[in-house]
């Protein structure tokens, strides 16, 4: 677990005052209940991140969790990559093979994976179909983390029977919930403000890190953090970042690592490499998973946060980015609305043009950029933190396992 | 027996449950609150006030701010804005305010008017209260509390208390007039309108009402 496992009260005085308290008194009445979360990778990406640091705060509050992760062969991960693009409105063929894999993935999955709890939430579609396996009395949760509202029609009608055997299901938001004959809850992720990626970092650190990394800090730096992936738009970045550049000197910095789920991340990866070749002020940073330090440097150091993803399921390097008090620029879908207040905390855009229309602004006015960086961490501060989410959770218990 | 006279601070916290219901226009908004659940135009109206954002929103309720953002008409909103479900005496009145608030402003429009905007989805939300153990006995031991509780403590008893739990002064007025004997400060405190102003604002109201009662009372 990255930078260690912090007890509850270590979020007193960063958290909104009494979210600690309201936490324990939720908790109360769930000592010795048994909590199982099945996601699909133990490293990288935002589920993973979240569970690692979430589930020691559960564990603390008397609730016994446990983390099972899918493993299977690289095709399994092809098709659930597959799933994934296509349930986010990706025009690719999700075929008969992939089914087959995927089925039989899952079935060879439960002949070995310990499902029994009072709860069980299951992450994301890669490990949907272990509902199969729900004993009588056990609750079972799917919650969702990608944009659901555009789903490819296939790939729907093969996942939807599995999804109706649930007991509720959990969206971000409720422009991605199917009609379900289940309950559909809304819950946003969450970030850690004190994990290795968000904790507070002294300015010496921050440049240190960032020079490290051959990142120039002359000149205004405009980030974007994420895994290299079409719906993220590396390439829209990059273009919006060399319409800006003609009339301001400044660097881009695209960092991203990868996640054992996502065989397609070299692809684009090379891609954006291709496109940044030539250009000396675009820096493309391949990250290992647990470079979490050297990202919250880089986002410390940047003068802007762009996220201009054109599908995404919440976007939280928003909130990250936010929690370092810094203007975010992003684009306008899914998540990113609900975390961005429009004009307030950063610019939700919709095109290359619109993107570095907000980053030129953002780069004439810094002392505006600091009052909205510094309105997008209370707005982190009260909405988007692990206490919340650690919260959110526990009611999910309460309604569900009590 | 003797009567509890100390203030027992709760705190709630609620998860969201979508309807699965969505209006993609003022025309279907109109048909979709004829028949939508009243715990969910009061999830829209009322709990929002737990979800306030850091810079309030122009408008106090969803409704409100989906008519003046999504589809653009800002009359409306305002019409909409106005009266909060606390000025009618039950909740299929204020739907019934909503209702007419609509049909008259449409009668207005084009047949054909049309919402580039995102459209509206109707929630609602399941609250969960729980006792936080803080007590206070007296004024001093309440402001200490104020600066101690979350939001949530907040909008139970400012606004919750009031909406759910049958008592229409608010308990911390209530508190104040009945355990405390001060009827001029329950007054002050009845009047701080959570519909205009986010919840930290409440708190900062009720700090400073505390305080000038300590000095020399609210007059």
């Amino acid at each position: 677990m990255t930078g260690g496992a912090p007890r509850l009260s270590a979020y007193e005085g960063v958290a909104p005052p009494g979210a600690i308290r309201l936490a324990r008194y939720l908790a109360r009445d769930l000592s010795g209940k048994s909590f199982l979360h099945v996601n699909s990778t133990r490293e990288g990406g935002g589920v993973a991140e979240i569970l690692n640091r979430l589930l020691p705060l559960l564990d603390e509050l008397g609730i016994r969790t446990r983390w099972e992760v899918i493993s299977g062969p690289p095709e399994f991960f092809v098709a659930t990559k597959r799933i994934h693009n296509t349930l986010q409105g990706a025009d690719l063929p999700f075929t008969r093979a992939h089914q087959e894999v995927f089925l039989e993935t899952s079935r060879a999955a439960l002949r070995h994976m310990d499902l029994a709890a009072d709860l069980v939430m299951i992450h994301d579609p890669q490990p949907a179909a272990l509902i199969e396996a729900r004993a009588s009395g056990a609750r079972w949760i799917w919650r969702c983390h990608i944009d659901l509202s555009r789903p490819a029609r296939t790939t729907r009608s093969f996942l939807e029977p599995f999804v109706r055997r649930y007991d509720g299901a959990v969206f971000h938001l409720a422009e991605f919930a199917w009609r379900l004959p289940i309950p559909s809850y809304l819950i946003h992720p969450s970030i850690d403000p004190l994990s290795d990626k968000n904790r507070e970092m002294n300015p010496r650190e921050v440049e240190r890190r960032v020079s490290a990394l051959g990142v120039p800090l002359d000149r205004p730096v405009l980030l974007q953090v994420s895994r290299f992936d079409p719906f993220k738009d590396p390439l829209g970045v990059i273009r919006a970042f060399r319409l800006v550049r003609k009339v301001r000197d400044c660097v881009l910095v695209l960092a991203g690592g990868g996640a054992s789920d996502d065989p397609e991340g070299a692809e684009v990866l090379a891609r954006v490499r291709e496109e940044a070749a030539d250009d000396l002020d675009i820096h493309v940073l391949l990250l290992p998973n647990d470079a979490h330090l050297d990202i919250n440097a880089l986002q410390r150091a940047a003068a802007v946060v762009i996220q201009k993803s054109t599908r995404e399921g919440f976007g939280l390097t928003v909130a990250e980015a936010m929690w370092k008090a810094k203007p975010v620029v992003g684009g306008a879908v899914g998540g990113i609305t609900r975390q961005i207040q429009d004009g307030v905390t950063g610019y939700l855009v919709h095109s290359d043009e619109g993107c570095a229309y907000a980053l030129r602004r953002l780069l004439n006015d810094p002392v505006e950029g600091r009052r909205m960086g510094e309105l997008g961490r209370e707005h982190a501060r009260r909405h988007l933190l692990i206490t919340r989410h650690l919260a959110d959770y526990l009611q999910m218990l309460r309604l569900h396992a009590s | 027996m003797s009567i509890d006279r100390c203030f027992h601070f709760w705190g709630c916290s609620e998860i969201r449950e979508s309807l699965g219901l969505r209006a993609d226009s003022l025309r279907h908004l109109l048909e979709r609150l004829e028949s939508a659940p009243q715990e969910s135009i009061y999830y829209h109206t009322v709990r929002c006030l737990l979800r306030h954002r850091v810079v309030p929103t122009p408008y106090p309720d969803d409704f409100s701010n989906w008519v003046a953002n999504e589809a653009r008409d800002v009359a409306l909103a305002e019409r909409l804005a106005f009266h909060s479900p606390f000025d009618f005496p039950d909740g299929e009145s204020f739907r019934h305010h909503l209702l007419e608030t609509l049909d008259d402003h449409l009668t207005h429009l084009p047949a054909s008017t049309v919402i580039l905007g995102e459209p509206f989805y109707f929630l609602t939300g399941h609250l969960v209260a729980v006792p936080l153990e803080i007590v206070a006995r007296d004024l001093q031991s309440f402001r200490g509390a104020l600066t101690e509780v979350d939001d949530s403590a907040l909008y139970y008893h400012g606004v919750e208390a009031i909406g759910r739990l049958g008592n229409p002064r608010g308990d911390f007025a209530a508190w104040a007039e009945d355990a405390l004997g001060l009827p001029s400060l329950a007054r002050r405190i009845a009047e701080i309108d959570p519909f205009v102003m986010s919840l930290a604002g409440v708190r900062a109201r009720l700090l400073e009402l505390v305080d000038r009662e300590r000095v020399g009372g609210t007059k």
